[in-house]
């Protein structure tokens, strides 16, 4: 092993990193950006104000439950939480249910504004789609898009070890920036991202993997349990509702029922609300908790009787395996973060968006140095798939915001035009990467997208009624956030846009002198 | 180069298999907790067998060493049923 250790961990890690780099980066951009979630999804229907009392909410979706499907096997009312608006009532008539076709939108679904009313958005998937594409993928089916990203996720994990097994001075180089030096100024922020954030890169990574870990590994499963039903059963399992007796009897009201459930929760409130056989004698309502409530992501559940709103029985996640798994879990989604840690945990998803950005870069920093004026067919496809991927994805997700404002409202599968958009503009600027030179290509992708980013807050203050200053007088925290975080990225892709511009500048004349190797990187 | 990839990506994956089955029998706890508990260290696990993987001094020795470490966990499992 004469090459040694240290230098054999160096191939791994740029060779990996190149090979899963691309799709890391998508992983790593949604998932930052899913921290926002609810906000999103708010901005994204400004059809809808902010939730003033879950209560009015909650009591105005039994209603138009009651009113439009007195006669349904069981109702289902999901509830937002603090930072998400609009409440969606959807329900099951009797008899075999049909199932429904996956990713098919409910048909009997409805959204309930804050005021108890039915109201009608737009169409759209709003945050829900960064937050689906960060582990799902698109256009193919889930289960490959979660291989895919688990796959890459372990690489992620290699790269991780190995990464700091590269960098023996990993804290020394973590004080190192030599900025304006072409590559080398390239490792030193790609190791200092790296370290500043690396306790959040390796636990982001580790709880990802395990948010789905027995997809990806099912053999503890297969070693204790006959079958997976038998390990669902025992790890989550269902409360059956029970068979309707025939005899007509008033539904218990909602309120005391909303009183006991955050009693018992220590102020927590539910999430979801089924009901099982409303109108009947063997009426049952299932409070099931919000995830924001807690940090352990797991089940809480309360049943009472439907008719007379005593509890029946109620369920809290007890195995010690299921709270190890479940707080793993909720601190790698955050749903419990108050703001000052959302604000943390964005800005390290941040760090690390970057980390894995600067790391594609580097990789053809180092190799321009080698390769000098030589015609390299590798060289140019990673370097046009660089800029297509780390500057034409953010272009690509603002592109679709804007189609969440320009298509029209009434527009067939306009939530599925929404996503349509993003990938389309994600194709022409992949296009444009590779008819342009690589200088252009930076420049005008970045800045392009900070000046849509920067036009979408003035867009919503001409068109939408929630503007910032409208929102600013209603006092709705959620869409000022929202329409300056807008701004305030815009005017970041702006500034990288600037930098570019003028460092390459600079770099043209120094292009002459040779470059020196990196010392990490072998 | 190729041997270490095929020994790391696949091989690797398998002797991680076998591990987990082998934790997920013998940790002293509740069917369900010693279940869970052995899937999560799964991928810590995984990461080490790569890591090393790469670093062994040839891929024969490697390759030995894999399949060494997954027929006594295998072995350790199927007992342990």
């Amino acid at each position: 092993m004469k090459q040694g250790f240290r230098q054999s961990q160096a191939g791994l890690h740029t060779w990996t990193g190149l090979l899963v780099g691309w799709v890391l980066y998508l992983i790593f951009l949604n998932g930052t950006v899913s921290y926002w979630r609810e906000e999103l999804t708010r901005w994204a229907r400004p059809e809808i104000a902010a939730t003033q009392n879950l209560e009015t909410v909650t009591r105005g979706a039994v209603a138009h439950l009651q009113a439009t499907a007195p006669k349904a096997a069981s109702w289902q009312i999901t509830l937002p939480d603090e930072r998400a608006s609009g409440a969606e009532t959807t329900w099951k008539p009797k008899g075999k249910p049909k199932p429904l076709r996956p990713g098919a939108a409910d048909s009997t679904a409805t959204t309930i504004g804050p005021d108890g009313k039915p109201v009608v958005a737009r169409d759209t998937e709003g945050g829900d789609f960064f937050y689906r594409l960060h582990f799902d993928l698109r256009y193919m089916p889930a289960i490959w898009g979660r291989w895919v990203v688990g796959f890459c996720s372990m690489f992620m994990l290699v790269a991780i070890v190995s990464g700091v097994i590269t960098h023996k001075k990993i804290f020394a180089d973590f004080f190192t920036f030599r900025p304006g030096k072409g590559q080398r100024s390239w490792l030193d922020g790609h190791n200092a991202l790296a370290v500043l954030a690396l306790p959040f890169h390796a636990m982001i990574t580790y709880t990802g993997l395990v948010t789905l870990m027995v997809i990806y590994v099912p053999f503890g499963v297969t070693a204790n349990y006959p079958t997976k039903t038998a390990y669902y059963a025992e790890s989550a399992p269902r409360t059956k509702a029970p068979k309707p007796k025939g005899e007509a009897a008033p539904l218990t009201d909602i309120g005391p029922v909303l009183a006991t459930a955050a009693k018992t929760w220590d102020g927590g409130q539910p999430g979801i609300i089924r009901i099982d056989n409303p109108g009947d004698a063997a009426a049952r309502i299932v409070l099931t908790r919000r995830a924001s409530d807690k940090l352990v992501d797991g089940r809480w559940e309360i049943v009472f009787d439907g008719v007379t709103g005593k509890v029946r029985s109620s369920v809290e996640p007890t195995s010690a395996g299921m709270i190890t798994r479940g707080g793993m879990i909720g601190i790698h989604a955050g749903r419990f973060a108050p703001m000052t840690l959302r604000w943390l945990f964005f800005l390290s998803g941040v760090a690390g968006t970057a980390m894995v950005a600067s790391g594609l870069v580097l990789w053809t920093a180092k190799r321009r140095a080698k390769l000098g004026d030589t015609r390299h067919f590798g060289f140019w496809l990673v370097e046009r798939l660089n800029i297509g991927a780390v500057a034409g994805l953010p272009l690509a997700m603002t592109g679709f915001l804007w189609a969440n404002r320009l298509l029209p409202t009434g527009m067939p599968h306009r939530a599925d035009w929404e996503v349509h958009a993003m990938f389309l503009t994600w194709a022409a600027a992949l296009i444009h990467a590779f008819v342009r030179s690589p200088r252009r290509g930076w420049i005008e992708q970045l800045s392009l997208t900070g000046i849509a980013l920067v036009l979408l807050p003035m867009f919503d203050q001409a068109a939408t009624g929630r503007g910032l200053i409208d929102s600013l007088k209603a006092g709705d925290s959620a869409l000022v956030g929202m329409e300056l975080g807008l701004l305030a990225t815009g005017a970041s892709f702006l500034l990288i846009a600037w930098r570019v511009a003028r460092s390459q500048v600079k770099q043209g004349a120094k292009d002459a002198a040779p470059a020196k190797p990196a010392e990490a990187h072998g | 180069m190729a041997a270490r990839v095929v020994l790391a990506i696949p091989g690797a994956y398998f002797v991680t298999a076998a591990c987990t089955m082998l934790l997920a029998r013998t940790i002293p706890a509740a069917r369900l907790d010693a279940t869970l508990w052995s899937t999560i260290a799964a991928f810590g696990i995984y990461a080490a067998l790569v890591v090393w993987v790469f670093a062994a001094s040839s891929a024969v020795r490697a390759g030995a060493v894999l399949l060494a470490i997954g027929g006594v966990a295998l072995l350790g499992a199927v007992l342990a049923a």
